[in-house]
C-alpha cells in the first residue's frame, strides 16, 4: 500500500523485460545535460561496476523479476563507452546467469565520438553490443561548442566509420536542434547531411533547457535566447521530410529509423513493458510500480555493500494514472496505441474521463483513430497537452 | 442604580500603531479589571485577522472600576473600544457618541497623523471632553517637545495639560484616571424619562442570537421587558442585560449613563443597527437619538467561486459572516464570463479584502473578485435616479442623462518634503484640493476631495511608495458630484468579458484601455490559437493587444523511465493552473480579473 492506496500489480511472467545499465560517468560536463553524471572520480568505478553487478544478481531474486527473460539490454549514461570492454563483458555475463531465459534480442550501447577508436569499439562488439549510439549531437563545429561538447565535426564522421570497421552494422546517432544561433534551414541542412552518411537510426531532440543545468543558469543569465518558436516548431515540422528523403522514418516524436532498426528497449518502454533499471539514478518501472535510485554514487554503492535496495523514491499509481501515463506513452509512437485494449481493464468510473480527454484530442485534431489511437502531424506538437488532458 | 456623577464614558483614538492597545491593556491591569500576565496580549483585539494586521475591527467596551485613592469616591469607567480604520467611520463615530471624553493618543515619534485628525474631528463633532496624550516618551526617536507643539497647535489650550507617557514602560501612567475622572463631565441623561439607548455596537453569539451593545441615555433598561427599536419598530422580550468585562456579566438593569449589552431573541445582528435607538414599547420615548443612518456600501466587487459547483458553499459562507457583520451586503449576481457568483457591498476597501481572505482561509473557497466598484448615481433620461453598483448595469449611453459619483473628503499628513509628489499623484487621481496646514515646519495637513473610486485602484500602495511611507491618509465620504463617466469593455477574440468592464471616467479611457490590454497579455497564458484583447467603448475599439498562439507543447525526451518525472511536473504545473477560469475559448487566470488594480499610471 502506498498514500494514493493503489496496489502494485504481479507483472506476467512470461512477459519478457527491458534491462537498463546507467553508467554516470563522463570525462568532462556538458551544460544541457539533466542525467546524473559524474566527472572524474575514477577510483570509484570498480566498485561500481561490483555494485551494479550485485544489483542485478539481487534483483534475479526479487520474484518480480525472477525467472523472466531480459529481452533488451541498454547501457546509457553518462558516457557508458567509457566501461571497459571486460566490465560489460562481465555484466552481460551476469544478466545472461540471472535471468536464464534466453539471450536478449538486442544489446544496446551509448558512445561519445570523442576517443573511440576501432580497438575499443571492436572490444566492446567482442563484449556482445549489437547496437551503438552515438553522441554526435551536431556535425557544425558551433553546435558543439555551444553545446560545450568536447569532440569536432571531424571526430563524429570517424567514430562512424571505426564502428563500421569494428563490425557494426546498427548504428544510430543523437542529434539536438534549436540551440541558440541555429535557424531551421541551418537545422535541415545538417540532418541531411547527417542521414546522409548512412545511420540506421537517428534521435532528433529538440534542445530543451532543463531546470538547474548550467545551460539554465546560461540563459537565465541573458546570455544567450533560444530560436523564438514558431522557427522551433519549423524544425521539428521538418525533419521527418528530410530523413524520410533517406528511407529513415520517424517511429517516435523523437525517434527515426530504417524500418526494421528501431531501438528495441525503448520502443518496449513507450509500449508500457517493464523496466529494471540498474546502478545509480537508474528508474524502474513494473506495471503500475515505479522506483528509482539514489543519484549519487558513493551512495549507491554504499548501500550495495550494506546490502540495501539503492532505490529512494517509489511509487505505485493508482489505475487511472497508470493509464493516462501509459496512453502517453503509446500515442509518443507512430503506430499509437490500442485504446480500447488498454481500458478495458479499467472501472468505467476511470474510464470515462480518459475517454473523455481523448474526444476532446480528437475534436481539437491532436489524435486520431476510434480503437487504435495516434497524434495527429499536429498533434505531435502538443503530445504535452494531451497529456496533461489525460491526467485531469 | 449608580448615580451618574459616578460614571465616565470614554474612548481612546490614535492613529493606527500609536499603541491604543498597549494604553487599554495598561488601564484594565491599573484598575485590576484583569491581571497584569492576561494584559499582555491585548485582550481588545481577539480576532485572529486582527492581530495580524494589526488593527482593531470590531468595537468592544470594557467596564472598569476604580476608587480614587484622595477621596475614596468610586467610580465607573466605561471604556469604549473604537475601530482604527475608516471603512468603519460611521461606526466609530456611534462609539464616539456613547462617549463623553476621549484620550487622543499622539506617538511622540510619530507626530500627529491624518487619522489622529479625522477621528479629532470625529471626537470634537460629538462634543468629546479631549484629554491629549503623548506616548512612547522613551523611544529613542521621541520628540516630545516638537510634537507637544503639534498637539497643542491643533487642540488650543495649555502644554501641561498634555501627558506624557509610555504605555509599555509603565511611564506617567497612574496620571491618566484621575484626569480623565478630573476632566470628562459625568453623562447627562434624565433616569426618571423614558428609555433611549444607543446601540454602538453588535456581535452574533450561536447561542443567543445578536447582542447589542449599548449606552443607556435616558431611562432605565430592564430584563424581562419589552423593548421597541425606533428604526424599524420591531419589539422584543429582554432576556438579559449586564455590563461587559471581559465576558458578559448579568444585572438585573442598566440606568441612565451607563454602558452594557442586551440580549432580547433577536435572530439576526442586522436587527440590531448600530446608532438605533432602544426604548420601552411600554413606555416609548418619541424621539429617536440623533445621528442615525442606515449603514451604506461604498464599494462592490463580485465574488465567484472558481469551480462552479462551490456556488453552495460560498452562499452558506456569506451567510455565515453576514451573522456577525451587518455592514456585509450581498446578492445572486450572474456573469457571462464567470458563472453563478455574489454581488458583494463592502463599506471600504479593507473591509472588501477582510471578507475576501475569511472567505479563502476560513472557508477554504478558491474565489475569483472582480474588480471592485463604487455606487454611481446614474439620471436616466426619463428622470429615474439608479443607484449602479456594477459596470454591467450601467444603462445604455443613450438613455443616461448625466451620472454622479462619490466624492470624498481628504486628508493627507506628509513630510513637507514630499508635498510635490502628492500634489502630483493628487492630479493623476483627478483630486482638487481645498487647503493646506502646516503642522509644524516640517510637516504638513493637505485638505483634498477627491472621487472615490480614485483611491479604490492602489491608491495606498502609491501613497506609499512616493512618501517612503511617511504619508498618513484618512477620508470621510461628503456626497455626489457629476462626472463624465463611460463603459469600458474588454473583448476576448470578440467576446465581451463582462467581469473585466470598468467604469471610468472619458479623459482616461484610452491610457485605461491600453493599460489594461497590455496587462492582459502578459497574465493570460498563450493557448493553441491566437487570442485578440480589445478594449472597447460602445462599439469603438480604443486598443488592441494580440496573443500570439502556442505553437508546440512536448517533451522532447521521454521514455519509459522519465515518464514518472514528467507526470510530476505536470502536476506541478495544473496546481497552479487551477485559480484559472474558462472564458468562452479562452482560459483567463484569476489573475486576470485583477489586473486592472495593478496597472501603472
Amino acid at each position: 500500500m502506498t498514500e494514493s492506496g493503489a496496489v502494485p500489480v504481479p507483472p506476467d511472467p512470461e512477459r519478457p523485460f527491458g534491462l537498463y545499465v546507467h553508467f554516470p560517468y563522463c570525462s568532462a560536463r556538458c551544460h544541457y545535460c539533466a542525467f546524473y553524471f559524474v566527472v572524474g572520480r575514477d577510483e570509484t568505478r570498480a566498485a561500481y561496476v561490483d555494485a551494479v553487478q550485485g544489483e542485478i544478481e539481487a534483483a534475479a531474486r526479487d520474484p518480480r523479476f525472477a525467472g523472466r527473460r531480459v529481452s533488451t539490454v541498454y547501457f546509457g549514461g553518462g558516457t557508458p563507452s567509457l566501461l571497459a570492454a571486460k566490465d560489460v563483458d562481465r555484466l552481460l555475463a551476469t544478466i545472461g546467469r540471472a535471468f536464464p531465459g534466453g539471450a536478449p534480442n538486442e544489446v544496446s550501447l551509448e558512445a561519445n565520438p570523442d576517443g573511440l577508436d576501432r580497438e575499443r569499439l571492436a572490444g566492446l562488439r567482442a563484449a556482445g553490443v549489437r547496437r551503438l549510439t552515438l553522441g554526435w549531437q551536431s556535425l557544425r563545429a558551433e553546435g558543439l561548442r555551444i553545446l560545450t561538447r568536447t569532440h569536432g565535426p571531424e571526430d563524429n564522421v570517424a567514430a562512424l566509420a571505426a564502428a563500421r570497421e569494428a563490425g557494426f552494422e546498427n548504428v544510430g546517432v543523437d542529434l539536438i536542434f534549436g540551440w541558440p544561433g541555429q535557424d531551421a534551414d541551418a537545422w535541415l541542412r545538417e540532418l541531411g547531411e547527417a542521414a546522409s552518411l548512412g545511420v540506421e537510426h537517428v534521435s532528433a531532440y529538440e534542445l530543451t533547457v532543463e531546470e538547474g543545468t548550467r545551460l539554465a543558469r546560461r540563459r537565465d543569465a541573458g546570455r544567450f535566447h533560444l530560436a523564438d518558436e514558431e522557427e522551433r516548431a519549423r524544425m521539428f515540422d521538418g525533419t521527418d521530410e528530410v530523413l524520410a528523403k533517406h528511407g529513415i522514418e520517424r517511429y517516435e516524436i523523437s525517434n527515426f529509423a530504417r524500418p526494421g532498426f528501431e531501438c528495441r528497449h525503448n520502443l518496449d518502454g513507450w509500449r508500457s513493458g517493464d523496466l529494471l533499471g540498474v546502478g545509480a539514478s537508474a528508474a524502474s518501472h513494473v506495471t503500475n510500480a515505479r522506483w528509482t535510485n539514489v543519484s549519487d554514487v558513493d551512495e549507491y554503492v554504499a548501500r550495495r555493500v550494506a546490502g540495501a535496495s539503492p532505490a529512494r523514491a517509489s511509487e505505485v499509481l493508482p489505475p487511472r494514472t497508470w493509464a493516462a501515463e501509459d496512453l502517453y506513452l503509446g500515442l509518443r509512437t507512430t503506430a499509437g496505441i490500442d485504446v480500447g485494449e488498454r481500458l478495458r481493464l479499467l472501472a468505467e468510473a476511470d474510464r470515462a474521463p480518459l475517454r473523455a480527454a481523448l474526444d476532446a484530442a480528437r475534436a481539437d485534431h491532436l489524435v486520431e483513430g476510434e480503437s487504435r489511437v495516434r497524434l495527429t502531424r499536429r498533434g505531435r506538437l502538443f503530445a504535452d497537452t494531451v497529456f496533461d488532458a489525460l491526467l485531469s | 442604580m449608580i448615580e451618574l456623577d459616578r460614571i465616565r464614558n470614554f474612548c481612546i483614538i490614535a492613529h493606527i500603531d500609536h499603541g491604543k492597545s498597549t494604553l487599554a491593556d495598561r488601564l484594565l491591569s491599573l484598575t485590576g479589571t484583569l491581571s497584569a500576565e492576561k494584559a499582555q496580549g491585548q485582550v481588545l483585539d481577539n480576532m485572529e485577522l486582527e492581530k495580524e494586521r494589526g488593527i482593531t475591527i470590531k468595537a468592544h467596551a470594557v467596564r472598569m472600576e476604580w476608587k480614587d485613592p484622595e477621596t475614596g469616591t468610586p467610580y465607573v469607567l466605561n471604556l469604549i473600544d473604537t475601530p482604527g480604520h475608516v471603512d468603519f467611520s460611521y461606526e466609530v463615530s456611534r462609539s464616539l457618541a456613547a462617549c463623553e471624553g476621549a484620550l487622543l493618543i499622539v506617538d511622540a515619534s510619530q507626530g500627529v497623523e491624518a487619522q489622529t485628525i479625522s477621528n479629532l474631528h470625529l471626537a470634537l463633532g460629538n462634543d468629546l471632553e479631549i484629554i491629549p496624550v503623548l506616548n512612547k516618551i522613551d523611544l529613542p526617536g521621541a520628540e516630545p517637545e516638537r510634537v507637544r507643539a503639534q498637539v497643542v497647535d491643533l487642540l488650543g489650550g495649555d502644554p501641561d495639560d498634555v501627558l506624557m507617557i509610555s504605555a509599555k514602560a509603565g511611564i506617567g501612567i497612574e496620571q491618566i484616571i484621575p484626569t480623565m475622572v478630573k476632566r470628562i463631565p459625568p453623562p447627562k441623561g434624565d433616569p426618571s424619562a423614558p428609555l433611549r439607548a444607543l446601540i454602538f455596537d453588535s456581535a452574533f453569539d450561536q447561542y443567543r442570537g445578536a447582542v447589542a451593545y449599548v449606552r443607556v441615555v435616558d431611562g432605565t433598561l430592564r430584563a424581562g421587558r419589552t423593548i421597541r427599536f425606533l428604526s424599524n419598530g420591531a419589539e422584543y422580550l429582554v432576556d438579559e442585560v449586564g455590563t461587559l468585562r471581559l465576558g458578559w456579566m448579568p444585572k438585573a438593569e442598566l440606568s441612565a449613563g451607563e454602558v452594557g449589552y442586551v440580549i432580547a431573541g433577536v435572530k439576526h445582528i442586522a436587527d440590531t443597527k448600530v446608532g438605533d435607538t432602544i426604548t420601552d414599547a411600554a413606555r416609548p420615548a418619541t424621539e429617536p437619538l440623533p445621528g442615525y443612518v442606515e449603514a451604506k456600501s461604498m464599494v462592490f466587487s463580485g465574488f465567484y467561486p472558481i469551480e462552479s459547483e462551490d456556488y453552495e458553499d460560498l452562499r452558506d459562507a456569506l451567510e455565515k459572516l453576514k451573522l456577525n457583520d451587518a455592514s456585509l451586503h450581498y446578492e445572486p449576481e450572474t456573469s457571462m464570463a464567470l458563472g453563478f457568483g455574489f454581488r458583494c457591498g463592502f463599506l471600504g476597501l479593507l473591509h472588501r479584502e477582510i471578507v475576501q481572505e475569511r472567505l479563502e482561509r476560513e472557508f477554504d473557497l478558491g474565489l475569483i473578485a472582480t474588480v471592485p466598484t463604487v455606487p454611481y448615481h446614474v439620471y436616466t433620461l426619463d428622470g429615474e435616479m439608479r443607484v449602479i453598483e456594477s459596470p454591467t448595469q450601467l444603462p445604455r449611453p443613450a438613455e443616461i442623462e448625466r451620472i454622479e459619483e462619490p466624492i470624498i473628503r481628504a486628508e493627507i499628513v506628509v513630510p513637507t518634503d514630499y508635498i510635490g509628489n502628492i500634489m502630483k499623484l493628487a492630479q493623476e487621481r483627478r483630486a482638487v484640493q481645498t487647503g493646506m496646514e502646516y503642522l509644524d515646519p516640517t510637516r504638513v495637513l493637505i485638505h483634498y476631495r477627491f472621487p472615490l473610486s480614485e483611491i479604490i485602484f492602489d491608491f495606498y500602495d502609491k501613497l506609499k511608495s512616493i512618501t517612503r511611507g511617511y504619508a498618513s491618509f484618512d477620508y470621510e465620504f461628503v456626497g455626489y458630484e457629476a462626472a463624465p463617466m463611460q463603459k469600458l469593455d474588454i473583448l476576448l477574440n470578440g467576446d465581451p468579458v463582462d467581469a473585466l468592464s470598468i467604469i471610468v471616467h472619458r479623459e482616461k479611457a484610452y491610457e485605461w484601455g491600453r493599460s489594461l490590454c497590455e496587462k492582459l497579455k502578459e497574465v493570460i497564458p498563450r493557448q493553441q490559437f491566437q487570442i485578440a484583447i480589445q478594449a472597447a467603448i460602445g462599439n469603438k475599439v480604443i486598443a488592441r493587444e494580440t496573443i500570439s498562439a502556442l505553437r508546440k507543447n512536448v517533451t522532447a525526451k521521454c521514455y519509459g523511465g522519465d515518464i514518472t518525472r514528467k507526470r510530476k511536473l505536470l502536476e506541478k504545473q495544473k496546481e497552479g493552473k487551477k485559480r484559472m477560469k474558462q472564458v468562452g475559448t479562452v482560459t483567463v487566470p484569476q489573475e486576470a480579473f485583477l489586473s486592472v488594480l495593478k496597472i501603472e499610471r
